[in-house]
C-alpha cells in the first residue's frame, strides 16, 4: 500500500524502516551511514529523524519505575502502580503518572526505562491518531495493541538496542477481558494476574492465593491494595503513592493518587535482633 | 529548483496530451478512468449480496474458447475475507496479491484479522493515487467486491479502478449487471433477515438476470462468508440444491 | 555514576536470550502421530504463565511445538504461518509436513549467526499418510524419526522412549517401517506417563499437557493435569 510516513505504517513495521519505503529517510540514512537514533514523528511528517554522531544503544537504565500489578475481575480489569520514578537509588520523580490511556478500551503501564516508555506512548498515538483520522469507529483492540508491542520490543531486541522495558497492557472490548505482559526481549504472555518487575516476587503468590476470575471489583481492590502493600514494604523503590486504572465494558477510569494504610510500629520491627539472635 | 518544477509540469501536460490520443475505447492500455471503468463492464457480472449475518458472493465464469478453461475469478484473501473480480483478469490478481499481502503483514504484526473497511480502504486509495494520478501507471482494469466478516460484523465493499468505494448490501458488477442490480432492490429490506441458503439462491437469481444462459455447475461460481464461517468457495455438490431451485423458477 | 566502565559493575546488565523451560514431545505411528507439550512458561525460578500453549497447527496436517526462548519461538512460528499461508495461495494446497520441515531448517540455518534459541519438534502426517516426527537442533540440522523429545525435560523422557519404542536398526535388510508398533491410545498413554515423570523432578515442566493426535480424521485435542509445583 503508500506507505504514509509514520513508524507504524504496515509495510515499514513497527520500529523498524527497511530501504525503500521512504525515500526521505534513505537520503538521510546515507548521508548519516546508519541511524543514530530513532526518535518517532509525532506526526511532523517522517517516520523517523536520522541524527548524526556516535552510534549509542542503551546499556543500563537511568530513571526507573518499578512493580505494576494487574489482575482481571467479574466486569472488567484492573492495574496499579505507584508514581514514583527512581534515578538510580534516588526517588527523583514523585508524581509520575505511570499509567496511559491508549484509547477508548485500552490503558498501559510500565516497569523500567521512563524515556524508552515515553518512546513508546508516541508510537502508540500515532497508531491512535491514524484510527482517529480514518474515522470509521474502529479502534485497534487491547490484544492488537499487545501483539504490536511485542514486535517492537523484539525488533529493538533484535537490534541489540533493547527498549528497558517491561509492559503492563489491560483493556476490554468486544466482551473479551484482556490482560497480558511484554518484556525487554520480548517475551510475553497474558494471564488472569500478572505483575512486572519485583512485584513478580512479592505479589504473585499473594495473586495466586486469592484470585478468581469472578470477583468483585471491591474484593478485587482490596486484593490489589493487598498486594501493593506487601510489595511496598519489601521494594525500597517504591512509594506510598498509588494509582488504580480500571477498564469495564462501560469505559476506563484512572484513578487520583492515594496511599494505603501502612504500620510499620510493629513490636517484633522495634529491635529486630531481639527476635532473630545471630541472623545480623 | 524552480527550473526543476517547471520541467515536470510541463513533462505532465506533455503525457497528459499524448494519453488523450491514446484513449480509446476499449482499449486496454490507457490512462484515463473512464476507460478503466468501461473495461470493468466488460467483465463477466459479478454479485454479492448481504444479510445480517452472512455475505455471498456470485460470478459468471467464461470461458476464453472452447478450449480453454475458464479463469478464477473469486479468491481468498484471508480466513474471513474473500474477493471476487471482474475486468481485467490479470489486473485483478495484481490486487489480490496486494490484497492478500496487506491481509498477512496486518495478522502478522497485530495477530488479528485486518478489518473489512481499512482493508478496502487501503486499495482504493492506491488506486486513486498510485494508479490514476501518476506518470508511468495506468489505472486497474478490474472492478472488486470484497465480502467480509470482522469483529463489527458482515461487509460487502466494492471498488472502482477510479479509487472509489461503495459500501453496499447488495451490489453487482461487470457486463448487464445493471439487471442484477434491479432485481437486488427489490429485496433490499428482506435481505437483513435471509439464511445462507436464501441468500445464496437470492445471488444465483440476480446472477441469471445478467446472463440470458441458463446457469450451471460450469458456468457460475459461488463463495460464502459469515459471522461463525470462514470464506470458501462452494463445490459443486453444495451448488446443485440451489441451481435446482432456480430451474424451477423459470419452469 | 561513572559510565566509562571503571566503577563497580553493579548496573543492570541484559542477555537477547533467556531459557524459557517447557518439554515437547513427538511419537509417530503408521497413520497417525501425536504431538504434546506442558504448558508452564518460567523465567530463572519464576513461573511466568501456567497456560502458554507451545504448539501451533502450521497446516493442514502438520503442527510445530517449539521449547525454549518464547519470543524467537512466537517469532519463528508467525513468520512460518505467514509463509505456509503465501505458499497456500500461490499453490491452492496446504503445505506438506516434509516441505514445512525442510522450510524450518532453512529458516533456523539463516540464522546460524543470531540464532533463533528454540527446540523445535515438527509432527504431521506425510504425503502417504504416515506419520513423521522431525527433529531439530537450534540452528537447523535435523533428521526424520519416529519419536522425540526436547527442552527441558529431554533427558529425563528420552530414555523412556528409547526404551519402550525401539527403533528397526537401518542395518536390517530388507528395510522394515521404522514407525512405533504402538496403536494411537497406547501411543498417548505412553506420552502422558512420560510427562507425569518428567513433571515429578523437572521444574520448568508442569502445569499442564497439552496433546495433539493427527490422523487422517484430522486434527484432535486432549489434556492432562500434571502437578503445579
Amino acid at each position: 500500500m503508500i506507505p504514509t510516513r509514520v513508524s507504524h505504517n504496515p509495510i515499514i513495521g513497527p520500529g523498524v524502516v527497511p530501504f525503500g519505503v521512504d525515500p526521505a529517510y534513505d537520503a538521510q540514512y546515507k548521508l548519516n551511514q546508519a541511524p543514530r537514533s530513532h526518535v518517532a514523528s509525532h506526526g511532523q511528517g517522517k517516520p523517523f529523524t536520522v541524527e548524526p554522531g556516535p552510534h549509542q544503544r542503551t546499556q543500563y537504565p537511568y530513571v526507573t519505575g518499578t512493580t505494576v500489578l494487574g489482575c482481571k475481575y467479574k466486569d472488567g480489569v484492573m492495574i496499579a502502580c505507584d508514581t514514583l520514578c527512581c534515578y538510580g537509588s534516588t526517588k527523583r520523580y514523585k508524581s509520575v503518572e505511570r499509567i496511559k490511556k491508549v484509547n477508548s478500551s485500552t490503558i498501559i503501564s510500565f516497569t523500567g526505562e521512563l524515556s524508552d516508555f515515553h518512546y513508546i506512548v508516541s508510537l502508540l498515538e500515532e497508531l491512535d491518531t491514524t484510527d482517529y483520522c480514518e474515522d470509521d469507529g474502529s479502534e485497534l483492540a487491547p490484544w492488537e495493541i499487545h501483539s504490536y508491542l511485542c514486535r517492537v520490543m523484539y525488533n529493538r531486541r533484535n537490534k541489540f538496542d533493547p527498549l528497558w522495558n517491561s509492559l503492563v497492557v489491560a483493556g476490554v472490548k468486544h466482551g473479551r477481558t484482556f490482560l497480558g505482559t511484554v518484556g525487554m526481549i520480548g517475551q510475553h504472555y497474558e494471564d488472569s494476574h500478572l505483575a512486572a518487575g519485583f512485584g513478580n516476587h512479592m505479589a504473585r503468590p499473594l495473586f495466586r492465593e486469592k484470585h478468581t476470575d469472578d470477583m468483585s471489583e471491591e474484593d478485587a481492590r482490596k486484593l490489589m491494595e493487598d498486594c501493593l502493600r506487601a510489595c511496598l514494604m519489601r521494594d525500597k523503590t517504591m512509594m506510598n503513592k498509588f494509582q488504580i486504572a480500571k477498564v469495564t465494558a462501560g469505559g476506563l477510569e484512572i484513578s487520583e493518587p492515594f496511599q494505603v494504610p501502612m504500620n510499620w510500629g510493629y513490636e517484633k520491627f522495634k529491635d529486630p535482633t531481639k527476635h532473630a539472635v545471630g541472623a545480623w | 529548483m524552480a527550473d526543476n518544477f517547471l520541467s515536470k509540469v510541463r513533462h505532465e501536460l506533455r503525457y497528459a496530451s499524448r494519453t488523450f490520443l491514446l484513449g480509446v475505447r476499449k482499449g486496454v492500455f490507457t490512462k484515463s478512468n473512464v476507460d478503466a471503468m468501461e473495461a470493468v463492464k466488460q467483465g463477466g457480472a459479478t454479485v454479492g449480496c448481504k444479510s445480517k449475518e452472512y455475505v455471498v458472493l456470485a460470478t459468471l465464469k467464461r470461458a476464453a474458447s472452447e478450449l480453454s478453461s475458464s479463469q478464477q475469478k473469486i479468491f481468498r484473501a484471508d480466513d474471513g475475507i474473500g474477493v471476487a473480480i471482474s475486468g481485467l483478469t490479470a489486473d485483478g490478481t495484481a490486487a489480490i496479491r496486494a490484497l492478500r499481502q496487506d491481509c498477512t503483514s496486518h495478522s502478522f504484526t497485530f495477530q488479528s484479522q485486518v478489518e473489512v473497511c481499512r482493508l478496502a480502504g487501503r486499495i482504493a486509495d492506491k488506486w486513486q493515487v498510485v494508479c490514476s494520478q501518476r506518470s508511468g501507471s495506468r489505472p486497474s482494469g478490474v472492478g472488486l467486491l470484497i465480502a467480509g466478516r470482522d469483529m463489527r460484523g458482515c461487509h460487502l465493499y466494492q471498488v472502482c479502478p477510479s479509487g472509489n468505494l461503495y459500501d453496499h448490501v447488495a451490489a453487482a458488477i461487470g457486463a448487464r449487471s445493471q439487471a442484477s442490480k434491479t432485481y437486488l432492490e427489490k429485496f433490499q429490506v428482506q435481505m437483513d433477515n435471509f439464511s445462507l441458503q436464501d441468500l445464496i439462491l437470492l445471488a444465483l437469481r440476480a446472477l441469471k438476470e445478467a446472463t440470458s444462459e441458463p446457469l450451471t455447475k460450469e458456468t457460475c461460481t459461488v463463495a460464502v462468508v459469515g459471522v461463525e464461517i470462514p470464506f470458501r468457495v462452494l463445490n459443486e455438490d453444495e451448488l446443485s440444491s440451489p441451481l435446482a431451485k432456480l430451474t424451477t423458477d423459470t419452469q | 555514576m561513572p559510565h566509562d566502565g571503571s566503577g563497580p559493575t553493579t548496573r543492570a546488565n541484559w542477555s537477547p536470550y533467556d531459557n524459557n523451560g517447557g518439554t515437547v514431545l513427538a511419537v509417530a505411528g503408521e497413520d497417525y502421530v501425536v504431538c504434546a507439550a506442558d504448558t508452564r512458561m518460567s523465567t530463572g525460578y519464576n513461573i511466568l504463565t501456567r497456560d502458554y500453549k507451545k504448539i501451533d497447527q502450521m497446516s493442514d496436517k502438520c503442527v510445530l511445538a517449539s521449547a525454549g526462548f518464547m519470543a524467537d519461538a512466537v517469532t519463528l512460528k508467525k513468520t512460518l504461518k505467514a509463509r505456509c499461508t503465501t505458499y497456500e495461495f500461490q499453490n491452492d494446497k496446504p503445505m506438506g509436513c516434509v516441505s514445512f520441515a525442510q522450510m524450518l531448517s532453512n529458516t533456523l540455518y539463516y540464522r546460524r549467526f543470531f540464532p533463533y534459541y528454540t527446540f523445535n519438534i515438527v509432527a504431521g502426517l506425510d504425503a502417504e499418510g504416515k506419520g513423521a516426527v522431525f527433529t531439530y537442533d537450534a540452528v537447523g540440522s535435523y533428521e526424520r524419526t519416529n519419536y522425540s523429545c526436547q527442552g527441558s525435560g529431554q533427558g529425563l523422557i528420552m530414555p523412556v522412549l528409547d526404551n519402550q519404542l525401539k527403533t528397526v536398526s537401518p542395518l536390517v535388510l530388507p528395510a522394515q517401517s521404522s514407525a512405533t508398533p504402538l496403536s494411537e491410545s497406547e501411543a498417548v498413554d505412553l506420552v502422558k506417563d512420560c510427562f507425569a515423570t518428567a513433571g515429578e523432578r523437572d521444574i520448568y515442566t508442569g502445569d499442564t499437557v497439552e496433546i495433539w493426535i493427527i490422523n487422517k480424521d484430522g486434527v484432535r485435542k486432549e489434556y492432562q493435569e500434571l502437578k503445579l509445583d
